[in-house]
């Protein structure tokens, strides 16, 4: 991972185009280069993602294609995994560059997959935990391959409940209630 | 605590007066009326104060009357009872017509409420502010409980506070403030003078 030294206004990261296909967050007014995802991690995500299409419609489900902006010190956007729109949200997006900005609702859902390495794991665990929660996204998860282990923040009150599922648990959401699979099940993807 | 119905950006917030002295704080576009203090809190406030004094320049504390834009889908603003400030945000204030630390500046060494009784009060300062604070990146937040006899200290550690709880003999102890002395039950006396 990277990390640039001018300091980006919001709108000068949306218009940022270095040729390249490289992926950059904005932290706190940096550029940080995202580091490509393990395949392991990646099919994590997208089998998840083929999950949720059973159960919600297409156009709700972003599965590494939409942005959020938070909250920091400077303007901070995230690139999660996955997100579950509302109809709400999905309309206030429309048709214009897939990003959530600060005047838009809330997703329902904001989904990482944890990748090795402190900084990675700081990222999803402590920084986002924090960021996603002042933003007021009312469920997090973050599904980690190596500790085998699936973490369910609930906003109540503004604040995060944690909840840490292992193995044979089911993954219970309050966003999408219908949702069965177990952890076993879902890392599963990335041992194939 | 009353609630409007209109919603407000923060550029209407600021330039909102409605004649009275009612302080509000700005959540997610919505005037919230700060409930006038218990006395006990506000000594409690005052008293902290004091003991700050002693240990770092005087400008660099606020008591009651700087406040803190939190971004969000609606602005939000807070009106902590006790912030204090780095030479940096100090500088980045000092001339402003209004004290306030907006979302550009750098953010404040410390951050201090007292609760005030009621769910609503608690839930504001333990759960929404300790987030907010949080991903605004004040690296230490202490709410001062007088009904619950506890200081929790809040130190951001990667992003996420770590809770460290405080009582009765225990000293307040703070990574932003090693210097400051003072027991939980020499602080919370201030409120049962």
């Amino acid at each position: 991972m990277t990390t640039t030294t001018k300091k980006f206004t919001l709108e000068e990261y949306l218009a940022y185009d270095d040729g390249t296909d490289t992926q950059y967050e904005l932290v706190d007014g940096e550029l940080v280069e995202m580091a490509p995802e393990t395949r392991g991690n990646s099919r994590i995500a997208l089998y998840l993602s083929l999950e949720f299409i059973k159960l919600i419609p297409l156009h709700l489900i972003c599965y590494k294609d939409t942005e959020i902006v938070t909250i920091g010190n400077r303007p901070r956007v995230r690139l999660p995994d996955l997100m579950i729109l509302t109809e709400e949200l999905s309309a206030a997006i429309g048709n214009s560059r897939a990003t959530v900005t600060l005047d838009m609702p809330s997703p329902i859902l904001v989904v990482e997959v944890v990748s090795s390495g402190k900084t990675n794991r700081d990222r999803d665990y402590r920084y986002k935990r924090s960021e996603y929660a002042a933003r007021g996204i009312l469920e997090y998860w973050i599904i980690d391959p190596e500790q085998k282990q699936v973490t369910v923040l609930t906003l109540v009150d503004g604040f995060y409940e944690e909840a840490v599922f292992q193995e044979d648990n089911s993954i219970p959401s309050a966003a999408v209630p219908e949702f069965k699979l177990t952890v076993s099940q879902l890392l599963a993807a990335g041992e194939v | 605590m009353g609630t409007t119905t209109k919603k407000f950006t923060l550029e209407e917030y600021l330039a909102y007066d409605d004649g009275t002295d009612i302080k509000y704080e700005l959540e997610d576009g919505e005037l919230v009326e700060m409930s006038a203090e218990a006395n006990k809190n506000s000594r409690i406030a005052t008293y902290l104060l004091l003991e700050f004094a002693k240990l770092i320049p005087f400008y660099l504390i606020c008591h009651k009357d700087t406040e803190i834009v939190i971004p969000g889908n609606f602005a939000r603003v807070r009106y902590p009872d006790l912030i204090i400030l780095t030479e940096e945000t100090f500088a980045a204030i000092r001339h402003g017509k209004r004290g306030i630390i907006t979302q550009d500046m750098p953010s404040p060494a410390l951050v201090i409420e007292v609760v005030s009784p009621g769910k609503a009060n608690e839930e504001r300062d333990y759960r929404y502010k300790r987030s907010d604070y949080a991903a605004r990146g004040i690296p230490e937040y202490w709410i001062i409980d007088p009904e619950r006899k506890q200081v929790a200290v809040l130190r951001l550690v990667d992003g996420l506070y770590a809770e460290f709880i405080f009582q009765g003999s225990n000293a307040i102890a703070s990574t932003s403030f090693p210097e400051f002395k003072l027991t939980v039950s020499q602080l919370l006396a201030a409120g049962e003078v």
